[in-house]
């Protein structure tokens, strides 16, 4: 049975040079990162893991901008990645680390990203592992079809490419 | 406090400590440090992961602005790239005295 998703601007995290989304699934409550925030807050030994997380978030929004290949790494996780005709750039998702936490995310350019969800990695590779390892296939199928739904032309960019502009009730099939 | 979508980023916020907040600015600001030094050599992280003789992803790690940089690899980046990243605002209060001005009227 196909899941549905929607787009949510994440309206505290809109910084100068980054705007932050995230996606929701049609059954729950919170988008993917705010499921991520809640499920990490439980966890005591990752407070601050959790906290200079956030504060990176913030900074790289505020005055650096999402420099892909500076700030993200893609590390254990292209591997999942379909292979797409040659010559098409594709989107892949990337993946934040800070000591065992990742989160993973879509860099769409320098001043729009996608958080998605993510946890705790217990293995030495990220896809093997129970807590990440979903959230890393999760990852590649939404920018899989985010990449489709930019191709449709549902998903454009605005005029000077630092925000993105979609259409509304835009559905995403997984 | 209910966990709603709203309150969570809330809850999170007021447990940053400033010492949170400070370590990911000056983690960034030497991140920015050695990317203007790398630019201003003309050498990419690959050529700088060679000269540290670590990898790629090592070197990328480094300048993710998350990492917890140890004052050795520092110095052996500092080495490299054969100028200062960090320096003490005494050390540098002792550098700019030391140099001296030329000044000149202009006319507006």
């Amino acid at each position: 049975m196909n899941i549905f998703a929607t787009i949510e601007r994440l309206s505290d995290f809109q910084f100068v040079k980054v705007r932050y989304y995230s996606i929701r699934f049609e059954e729950n409550e919170v988008n993917e990162f705010f499921d991520f925030l809640n499920r990490m807050e439980e966890i005591d030994e990752i407070t601050d893991d959790l906290s200079n997380l956030l504060v990176w978030i913030e900074e790289i929004g505020e005055k650096y901008g999402a420099i892909k290949n500076r700030f993200f790494r893609n590390e254990s996780i292209t591997a999942d990645v379909q292979a797409l005709p040659p010559g098409r750039k594709q989107m892949v998702a990337l993946e934040l680390p800070v000591e065992h936490l990742r989160l993973y995310c879509l860099v769409l350019n320098e001043h729009v990203v996608f958080l998605f969800n993510g946890g705790v990695k217990t293995t030495f590779k990220a896809k093997d592992c129970p807590n990440v390892g979903p959230y890393i296939k999760q990852a590649n199928a939404i920018v899989r079809k985010i990449d489709e739904h930019f191709r449709l032309g549902n998903i454009t960019w605005n005029y000077d490419q630092t925000d993105i502009i979609y259409l509304k009730n835009l559905e995403i099939e997984l | 406090m209910s966990k709603d979508k709203t309150s969570v980023v809330e809850r999170l916020r007021a447990k940053i400590q400033p010492e949170n907040r400070i370590f990911i600015q000056k983690n960034l600001e030497i991140s920015e440090q050695i990317t203007t030094l790398l630019r201003s050599k003309g050498w990419s992280q690959k050529d700088l992961a060679l000269r540290l003789g670590k990898s790629e992803s090592e070197v990328s790690k480094l300048l993710s602005g998350l990492h917890n940089l140890t004052l050795k690899s520092i110095v052996k980046l500092e080495v490299q790239l054969g100028s200062d990243i960090i320096t003490t605002p005494l050390e540098a209060s002792k550098k700019y005295s030391e140099i001296e001005f030329e000044y000149h009227s202009v006319d507006c």
